[in-house]
């Protein structure tokens, strides 16, 4: 410590100043998927408002603190000729100034959180409604019209939307940061959330309430599209699977059901495939995203998944109870899987 | 562990008698101490050892070190253990030695009890971290919510593991409770007044408190999911009527007066060391005691701040909101009063002192994050992720452990008989300082990105990278300066110079005996007519009186000491014989049955065994 004996405090303080602050300004990243700084809806909006004033009033005490304590004990470090220092035992104006202006800091903290508290609690009246089922571990949503669809929620981008949230087994969480603050998702109550949206695009969102080993795994993306693509795109769940186009997709159609998939998962279009254990498939080839988000929906990925889906989603009711995967008899051969996922990449 | 604690025993010389034996049958409230500060560290080493795992596997994207059931398993073991094998006891430890030193007592109230709380909590423990090797632990997090944790989605013994071992811990703990309580409200010296005593003591008997209330609450919830798992009673199961909310309201009005249980002893310890090595007293000590007791009242009115997203309507979620944040008023008060203690001071800034004032930086840092949660709409961004790990590091690494750290340098002369190496102590909170802040620091841009916690692993794209492969080098920093305080205590036991009384120019009583305190602690117990005992009696501001002698009548050199005792050790094998039995019941409950007679057996032979009376 002796060194530091000839440097002024001030000028350490100041320099501490200097070299914090834009430190801290640069180091969370806007463009991340799961930003929680970048709001793209009116309720996030309010939240990084509410955030933002309790940041700047944090970022204020912690250098004031901060700065005295580093001060105080520069200044008034043990010197070789010290006495014994005035005993003092306390001061009572000073105890009241340091419990009112605290005091009046919360106060100012208070008022803007209750205003948002309420401000985003109410789901309006005229909110486009969605039904979300958290699963272990995926997402399942329906549309006021019946219309189904799992992990890749598309949502217009000309009215409030909300969500009525309930889950088939565990506690989930249900957040898309961009667009709303996380909701939990309790059994045996419906949660609800809203949010208007102001931009199209997609939006990434996770699970984060802790539901079991692949808890990790529970992605989901939320896409605002233009009313009219909106539209076309619900249309599209009902519409039949179009006809098939290639003996790959026409073998891999059959696989489909012979292998047992049809107990779990519903393709519109398709009689026999109704099963509601799994994800519905309907407009699979179209989605951006497969295993609940976790891996880009191209033919490899795909592959790989129908492959090993333990490997990908650790503990996934499918590699634990399908028959094609606990049965090495009615394992998938590798040109079955080329049919499988011929057929599942036409279901657009 | 015998090893280490016939190690302990060859090194210390606390008590005049040592082997294995004399430590297991112990009733001195010194030795306990020293086995509760032993075990913990230990315990320390272990959750530490299950972090660093969980760093390494985090360190970057697409990580295939650990299994995600595997990582399910640490971050809920590191918890548990941390907070209820590691700080806790750590506490306990303290509250051990020094309570009855600073009240100028000659043991605790109920020394057998004391011997009964340490055993139960090691086997406790020590069954915990069992199913780690009986087909695995506790991986439905430390907080265990309903419904994640039934028969249904938690088959298998992990969580009757989770179960059973936080019940013995909590028999184990509310017995030290009650003991401590007594003592403090019974056994101080002659002058000693409620408002002379010294802060730490205060905050031991605050946290005492909370611990007897706010302990039944867990005991309850336990019990219940005990009932549910073991014979179908579904209290938290909301098909069958039952509410999974149940579980959360219980645990976190436990879980919130628990965060108090484990920071207010560090901040009972930061009140001791700041007035030493300022030489002034403690400033506004009225303050700082009140602030003590009103922080641990308002933490029984905030425990649903940590249910902010589970849909509590906006009134309940706006008065959380509220009475979160007035927690902040008492916490500002202590952290001015400490910044009024050392100005003005001479500032000694040896280790325990580094430490302290670390404390005040970091737990300062924890304190603004918290305010910011209470903000619940700001929280909705901000819960389950990273930001919230930030948090509560700051609190209880850059808080809780740092200020016991200090304080175990601090009184390291006194339960040693040795001096520490002051230059590797310095290292040791340099070091500890920059880990700290380089692991936890970089959580807060993690959070604010948006990572959760407890997930095993994460994309490439989602750009998390670089501040989780900082925070994994930050635990490398950490881990090793925590290995260098090993070595400076382990060292300085061994090697180092021999401690006067009073090293530091005290100014509290324990400083007033010689280092390590005699078995008896206090040949005459002393009359105390200042805050600062010992520091006004060595100044001459008081007028000397007479040290009252052991009790009525007696000769002085006959000291009335409590016998060693191993019916404690019989009582504790006994419940965990039940535990165990009950883990592993098939329909059947002969084995629970015998261990719990034998834990009865234990207790009769106690309450029937000879007192060593002198008359």
């Amino acid at each position: 410590m002796a060194n530091l004996k000839n440097i002024r405090p001030k000028a350490l303080l100041g320099l501490l100043v200097i070299v914090l602050l834009p430190i801290l300004a640069a180091c969370s990243s806007t463009d991340n998927p799961l930003t929680t700084i970048s709001p793209k809806s009116d309720v996030a909006r309010d939240i990084h408002w509410n955030y933002q004033i309790i940041f700047w009033f944090a970022v204020f005490v912690f250098i004031f603190v901060e700065t005295l304590l580093l001060y105080a004990v520069i200044k008034f470090r043990r010197r070789p000729n010290d006495g014994i220092p005035k005993q003092v035992h306390g001061n009572t104006a000073m105890e009241i100034t340091w419990t009112i202006i605290p005091a009046l800091i919360l106060i100012a903290i208070a008022i803007p959180t209750w205003i948002t508290i309420f401000e985003i609690d109410d789901v309006p009246d005229d909110a486009y409604m969605i039904e979300i089922v958290g699963h272990q571990w995926w997402w399942e949503a329906t549309y006021p019209d019946g219309q189904v669809t799992a992990n890749e929620i598309h949502v217009p981008s000309d009215r409030p939307i909300g969500f009525n949230l309930n889950t088939a087994d565990v506690l989930h969480s249900f957040w898309v940061p961009q667009l709303f603050g996380k909701q939990d998702i309790i059994p045996g109550r419906t949660n609800t959330l809203w949010f208007t949206p102001e931009v199209e695009g997609r939006f990434f969102g996770q699970c984060v309430e802790f539901c079991g080993i692949s808890h990790a795994n529970m992605r989901l993306e939320m896409i605002v599209d233009s009313p009219t693509v909106f539209a076309s795109w619900l249309s599209g769940i009902d519409s039949p699977a179009p006809a098939a186009v290639s003996p790959a997709v026409v073998a891999g159609h059959d696989l489909f059901a012979s292998k047992g998939c049809v107990a779990c998962h519903t393709i519109s279009g398709r009689n026999d495939a109704v099963g509601i254990i799994g994800p519905n498939l309907s407009l699979f080839g179209e989605r951006l995203t497969l295993a609940s988000a976790t891996l880009d929906n191209n033919t490899e990925n795909l592959t790989a998944w129908l492959k090993d889906p333990e490997d990908i989603k650790p503990g996934n009711i499918m590699s634990e109870s399908a028959p094609i995967y606990t049965n090495p008899d009615l394992a998938l051969t590798n040109a079955e899987i080329v049919t499988l996922v011929a057929y599942l990449q036409s279901l657009k | 562990m015998a090893s280490a604690v016939g190690a302990v025993g060859a090194a210390g010389h606390a008590s005049t008698e040592s082997g294995v034996w004399s430590w297991i049958t112990t009733v001195d409230h010194k030795r306990i101490g020293i086995l509760y500060g032993v075990s913990a560290i230990l315990f320390f080493l272990l959750g530490g050892s299950e972090a660093f795992l969980i760093r390494m596997q985090l360190a970057s994207a697409d990580a295939d070190l650990i299994s995600s059931g595997v990582f399910s398993q640490l971050f809920t073991m590191h918890a548990l253990t941390m907070v209820f094998l590691a700080i806790m006891p750590l506490g306990a430890a303290f509250f051990n030695f020094l309570i009855p030193l600073q009240i100028g007592a000659r043991d605790v109230a109920f020394p057998r009890l004391n011997a009964l709380s340490y055993w139960l909590f090691l086997f406790g423990a020590i069954l915990l971290n069992s199913s780690f090797v009986f087909g695995g632990a506790p991986d439905a997090g430390w907080f265990a919510y309903a419904n994640l944790t039934s028969s249904t989605y938690s088959p298998g013994d992990s969580m009757d593991y989770f179960t059973l071992g936080l019940l013995v811990l909590g028999i184990s703990s509310l017995a030290a409770a009650l003991n401590f309580v007594v003592t403090i409200l019974n056994m101080r010296a002659p002058g000693m007044t409620l408002m002379r005593m010294p802060v730490f003591t205060w905050m031991a008997l605050v946290v005492s408190f909370l611990l007897v209330f706010a302990l039944p609450i867990l005991t309850v919830g336990l019990i219940e999911l005990l009932f549910w798992r073991f014979f179908d009673m579904p209290f938290f199961s909301a098909e069958f009527g039952g509410d999974p909310l149940l579980w959360q309201h219980i645990f976190w009005l436990f879980g919130h007066p628990e965060v108090y249980i484990l920071i207010l002893p560090a901040m009972g310890i930061v009140s001791e060391i700041l007035p030493t090595f300022s030489r002034k007293p403690l400033f506004g000590y009225t303050a700082v005691v009140f602030a003590g007791v009103s922080i641990a009242f308002l933490g029984f009115a905030v425990w649903a701040h940590h249910m902010f997203t589970v849909g509590l309507g906006p009134v309940a979620i706006a008065a959380f909101s509220a009475s979160t944040m007035l927690i902040a008023v008492p916490t500002g008060i202590k952290v001015f009063n400490w910044m009024g203690t050392i100005w003005g001071g001479s500032l000694d800034l040896r280790t325990p002192m580094l430490f302290a004032i670390g404390f005040i930086a970091l737990f300062t840092i924890g304190g603004l994050s918290g305010v910011m949660h209470a903000a619940a709409s700001s929280d909705a961004q901000q819960q389950d992720t990273y930001f919230i790990v930030a948090h509560i590091h700051y609190v209880l690494f850059g808080g809780a452990i740092v200020a016991v750290i200090g304080g175990i340098y601090y009184w390291f002369p006194k339960f040693s008989g040795h001096m520490y190496n002051e230059t590797v102590g310095k290292i040791n909170f340099w070091l500890m300082f920059l880990g700290m802040n380089l692991t936890f620091f970089p959580m807060h841009f993690l959070g604010l990105d948006g990572m959760p916690r407890r997930i095993y692993t994460y994309d490439a794209n989602m750009g998390w990278d670089l501040w989780n492969g900082v925070a994994t080098m930050g635990s490398l920093v950490l881990g090793l300066s925590f290995l260098i305080f090993i070595y400076n205590m382990v060292t300085s036991w061994l090697n180092g110079e021999p401690a006067e009384a009073d090293p530091w120019d005290g100014r509290t009583l324990e400083w007033s005996i010689a280092s390590p305190p005699p078995e008896y602690n206090f040949e005459e117990i002393p009359i105390v007519y200042d805050r600062d005992a010992w520091w006004a009696e060595k100044r001459g501001k008081v007028q000397h009186g007479v040290p009252v002698g052991g009790g009525s009548g007696e000769e002085e050199h006959s000291i009335h000491m409590p016998q060693p005792s191993y019916w404690p050790i019989v009582v504790s094998i006994g419940l965990i014989i039940a535990s165990y039995g009950l883990v592993y019941n098939s329909g059947n409950f002969i084995v629970a049955t015998i261990g719990l007679l034998v834990g009865i057996f234990g207790v009769y032979a106690w309450s029937f065994e000879p007192v060593n009376d002198p008359e």
